[in-house]
């Protein structure tokens, strides 16, 4: 039995050894291939995590800024236009700089301490200066840690947008040591107090955060540690399903496995979500202290920080615009518990739970403040770049742009079509503008302002309204006179008397002067003071049309105009970004320069790529230029501009043209300073009539706007191949040493024939007059 | 059954190195800021770059600068001496933002342009410097201009055939 038993039970052993093998087999192999899938899966995440983490690039827009303001004695720079920058560049005002980014103002000194910026020509670093202004002027520039006088500063340039795709993520990127170590300690405080002891996950934390949440009864805390989060961040969708967080664990602790810490850290504070901005997603803490303070994230204060680290667990919930009683609380709770894992920031804590939410009311960045502008930009550009590359590359781009000629432009362009509408009872908001603001010799782009809205992202007609210039289009017509074989000097005798020009199709046509008075011969320099239609187009009729569509190219006009007699009369759309062009040479001398909006691009790192060199060429003589220039100042000192004179009383010398289309529908106005140039447009976008003429609309846009920047006087003297004479004003006869006579420019070899029969005999002869002609 | 794993994983694992270096060297690829102008061609590519006259301290103090651009003028003659051309031209466009009529510095930025073998945009630069030339400034700088705008023509004269010069 004990046999047969033990048969049996070896029988029944062998079955069940054989049944256990079987099970075992299956296990073993079932347990492998579980293994395997494991190791795959594990093998795969791990993939994905190197992947995406060691060639980690994040995608970051093209930022622009602006020009940076260059500081030295003599520059025309008020104390209120440097205190305006530096509130742009967002400086904090405080009772005694300490640090990089703070100023002080006291009566006329600004005491401030500039922030450290890398130029293409080389570092400017950070700097304390005492500056003394006076009668609009810096006055001084005094180094109070070198103890001496110092002849030039730059402060760095403001970053005033960015170029980014319609939706997409935006961020500015930071390294570490950058980063304040407030910044750290409150972060970890908050979200991950063992992050240096864990490796990627932490079962404490999740035990904790269990309690919490059970004592709370409800959601309190998160177990997640930073580099979860990242992780999360980084490859996971947010649903809180079981999979998820398994993938989640497993791929923070592969990221440990394959980072240090640092780097975990760096690219948490450089992927964290802060929310959303229209259709950008703010990320990172680079951007949020830009986007809620205004300002680069090491110089936050500790109560900044902490409302920033607070936003982390809920960017939306806890958004200090929408929320701001319930971000405060956070923001402490965040300061208590810094102050809990070190006790050496208790003292610091209890100063910041004091202050009460300082954010700025609107981000200057990515939204852009100056759409009309970053427009420009992008245009200019896109000859040289992808869209792609400008939106993710992380290029820096530094413009032209001057803030305060900007904010002058916007502000005018606000308050004057508000007050015409009103004066002249006019429908509210009927009225639209453009404007363009540039340097007169460098041809740089100082502000456009696209229209009633300047943060109005749309149609941007300062670039792309293209409307009649009318009377704009003067200069060239006298210009072509003065240069061409005709003979013509700025004292010549012109018809100001109603003609018929027969057309090319048999029709005719009859120009009348705005006034409809005609004031029969005429010098020809009241063509442009006086703004004559007539006798413009007796004297483009007499040189041809086809001369003054040879000026216009010469100026810089891209295409060729129809040569019909009208293109006299300004029969010309273009944009005032087009009219600015073909003023500019005018303005300097002659020289003409692609209006630039751009100085030089540099890469994510600072590295540079391009710049965009400073080059001139020959647009008409600089006498010619000259001459023009003083027919264009006699239009303001005595002509259809002279409103200029009581609008800008304190700049003298100005140079301008008012344009006005047919049935008041277009008034233009465009003129020059020493250092500016502008041109303003103000009309309706149904082209209708404004009402308004160049002078009663545009001009006064463009003065007020001008009268906030420091405009300066044009140098009034002549160059050589140019020289004064008097004239007779009644005959435009030579009449040096004579009573009763106007002085006029002169091309040298181009003086007038006549002679007043008051002339002393010593001036030069006829006959060598008629010699120079041939010189 | 250590044995009978470690033959399929070791499998696994080379193919998992294997994907690990392609998924790598994709990311490696990834990068990199395109979209570098293109040079323009330079017709006088060909011509030897010339000698930059240097600085004449002397001359500088009539030069009718304010410190602030004279500054510059001198930094820009230090890059330029020490080879950083970009940095030298930055610093004379920074200074003539600062003075945009004053003939010394375009005649010195034209110069640059001569030293850089771009002769067409000195020419056009010289010109310009010319053009602001007064009586009254002619008189104040007139040795110093005269020198550096002979030492431009000098520089110039070789390529005249040819070009519109």
């Amino acid at each position: 039995m004990g046999q047969k038993k033990g048969q049996g039970s070896s029988k029944k052993a062998g079955a069940k050894t054989t049944i256990k093998s079987k099970l075992w087999y299956l296990f073993s192999r079932l347990t492998l291939l579980l293994v395997i899938a494991a190791v795959a899966w594990v093998a795969w995440l791990d993939i994905k995590v190197l992947g995406e983490f060691s060639g980690k690039k994040w995608s970051v827009p093209a930022r622009v800024y602006a020009r940076p303001m260059e500081l030295y004695p003599g520059a025309t720079i008020s104390s209120e236009m440097l205190a305006k920058e530096l509130a742009i560049l967002g400086y904090r005002r405080v009772s005694e700089p300490s640090r990089a980014g703070q100023f002080k103002v006291s009566g006329d000194n600004i005491h401030l301490i500039s922030r450290p910026f890398r130029f293409w020509d080389g570092d400017e670093s950070a700097r304390e200066l005492k500056v003394r202004f006076e009668g609009g002027r810096i006055a001084a520039l005094f180094d109070p840690v070198s103890r001496s006088n110092t002849s030039l500063a730059r402060l760095d340039p403001a970053l005033i947008g960015s170029i980014y795709p319609s939706h997409g993520e935006d961020r500015i990127l930071v390294r570490l040591d950058q980063v304040p170590e407030a910044l750290i300690s409150a972060l970890i405080a908050t979200e991950d107090r063992r992050f240096y002891d864990h490796w990627g996950v932490d079962p404490k934390s999740i035990g904790r955060a269990f309690v919490a949440n059970v004592r709370a009864g409800g959601y309190a805390q998160g177990g997640s540690t930073i580099t979860q989060q990242l992780v999360k961040n980084f490859f996971l969708d947010s649903r809180r399903t079981l999979v998820r967080k398994a993938n989640e664990a497993v791929m923070a602790l592969l990221l440990e496995l394959h980072f240090s810490k640092e780097e975990i850290l760096e690219a948490y504070l450089n992927e964290i979500y802060f929310g959303q901005d229209g259709a950008r997603s703010i990320h990172g803490f680079g951007l949020a202290a830009w986007y809620w303070f205004q300002t680069p994230l090491e110089e936050l204060s500790l109560h900044e920080i902490a409302l920033l680290v607070g936003m982390v667990k809920g960017p939306s919930y806890y958004n200090p615009r929408r929320a701001p009683e319930r971000a405060l609380n956070r923001r402490n709770t965040v300061l208590e518990l810094m102050a809990d894992t070190s006790p050496a920031w208790a003292q610091e804590v209890e100063e910041a739970k004091a202050q009460s939410i300082d954010i700025v009311e609107r981000s200057v960045i990515g939204t852009s403040r100056h759409p009309a502008f970053i427009q420009l930009v992008r245009q200019q550009l896109q000859r040289d770049y992808r869209s792609a590359d400008l939106e993710s590359e992380g290029l820096r781009i530094y413009t032209t742009f001057d803030p305060l000629v900007q904010r002058a432009a916007e502000h005018s362009v606000k308050t004057r079509l508000k007050a015409l509408e009103q004066e002249r009872n006019l429908a509210v908001g009927s009225l639209q503008a453009a404007a363009v603001f540039t340097t007169t010799e460098t041809a740089e782009v100082l502000a456009v302002v696209g229209g009633r809205d300047p943060r109005a992202d749309g149609f941007n007609r300062a670039l792309a309204a293209k409307r009649p210039i009318g009377s704009l289009v003067k200069p060239a017509v006298v210009a072509a006179a003065l240069a061409g074989p005709e003979g013509f000097t700025l004292a010549s005798r012109v018809n100001d008397e109603q003609v018929t020009v027969k057309l090319d199709d048999g029709r005719e046509w009859t120009p009348k002067n705005y006034s409809e008075r005609y004031w029969g011969e005429i010098p020809l320099y009241d063509i442009l003071v006086r703004s004559l239609n007539a006798a413009t187009v007796d004297l483009g009729m007499t040189i041809g049309v086809p001369a003054v569509i040879a000026q216009l190219r010469q100026l810089g006009l891209a295409h060729d105009p129809e040569p019909y007699p009208s293109l006299l009369l300004g029969a010309l759309e273009l944009s005032p970004l087009e009219v600015a062009s073909l003023y500019q040479p005018i303005s300097a001398g002659g020289y003409q320069r692609d209006l630039s909006a751009i100085r030089e691009v540099r890469d994510a790192v600072g590295a540079p790529l391009q710049r965009y060199p400073l080059d001139v060429e020959q647009a008409m003589s600089t006498p010619v230029a000259a001459l023009l220039r003083w027919n264009l100042q006699q239009t303001v000192e005595r002509g259809s501009a002279r409103a200029l004179g009581w609008l800008l009383p304190e700049v003298s010398g100005l140079a301008g043209k008012t344009g006005t289309t047919n049935d008041l529908r277009d008034g233009w106005f465009a003129g020059f300073g020493g250092n500016m140039l502008g041109v303003v447009w103000v009309g309706r976008d149904d082209n209708k009539s404004a009402g308004l003429t160049g002078a009663s609309g545009a001009l006064r846009v463009w003065a007020e706007a001008m009268s906030q920047v420091a405009l300066e006087p044009i140098v009034a003297s002549l160059p050589s191949g140019a020289e004064w004479h008097a004239v007779n004003p009644d005959t435009g006869a030579l009449a040096d040493g004579c009573a009763n006579t106007t002085r006029v420019p002169f091309l040298s070899n181009r003086l007038p024939l006549e002679e007043d029969s008051c002339m002393q005999k010593d001036s030069p002869g006829l006959l060598k007059r008629i010699f120079n002609w041939f010189e | 059954m250590n044995n009978k794993l470690a033959t399929p994983l070791s499998r696994f694992k080379s193919v998992v190195i294997l994907l690990m270096v392609f998924g790598l060297s994709a990311c490696v690829n990834f990068g990199g800021p395109q979209g570098q102008a293109g040079h323009q061609q330079n017709p006088w590519a060909d011509l030897p770059p010339y000698e930059w006259p240097p600085f004449q301290q002397s001359y500088a103090e009539d030069l009718n600068l304010g410190p602030a651009p004279r500054g510059l003028l001198e930094e820009a003659d230090n890059h330029y001496e020490g080879g950083r051309m970009g940095a030298s031209a930055a610093a004379l466009e920074r200074a003539l933002r600062l003075a945009p009529r004053s003939p010394v510095l375009w005649y010195r930025l034209a110069g640059l342009r001569a030293a850089q073998g771009d002769y067409a945009a000195a020419n056009r630069l010289s010109e310009k410097a010319n053009s602001l030339v007064t009586a009254a400034s002619g008189e104040r700088v007139g040795y110093w201009l005269d020198w550096l705008n002979q030492w431009l023509l000098d520089q110039l004269r070789p390529t005249q055939t040819g070009h519109q010069f």
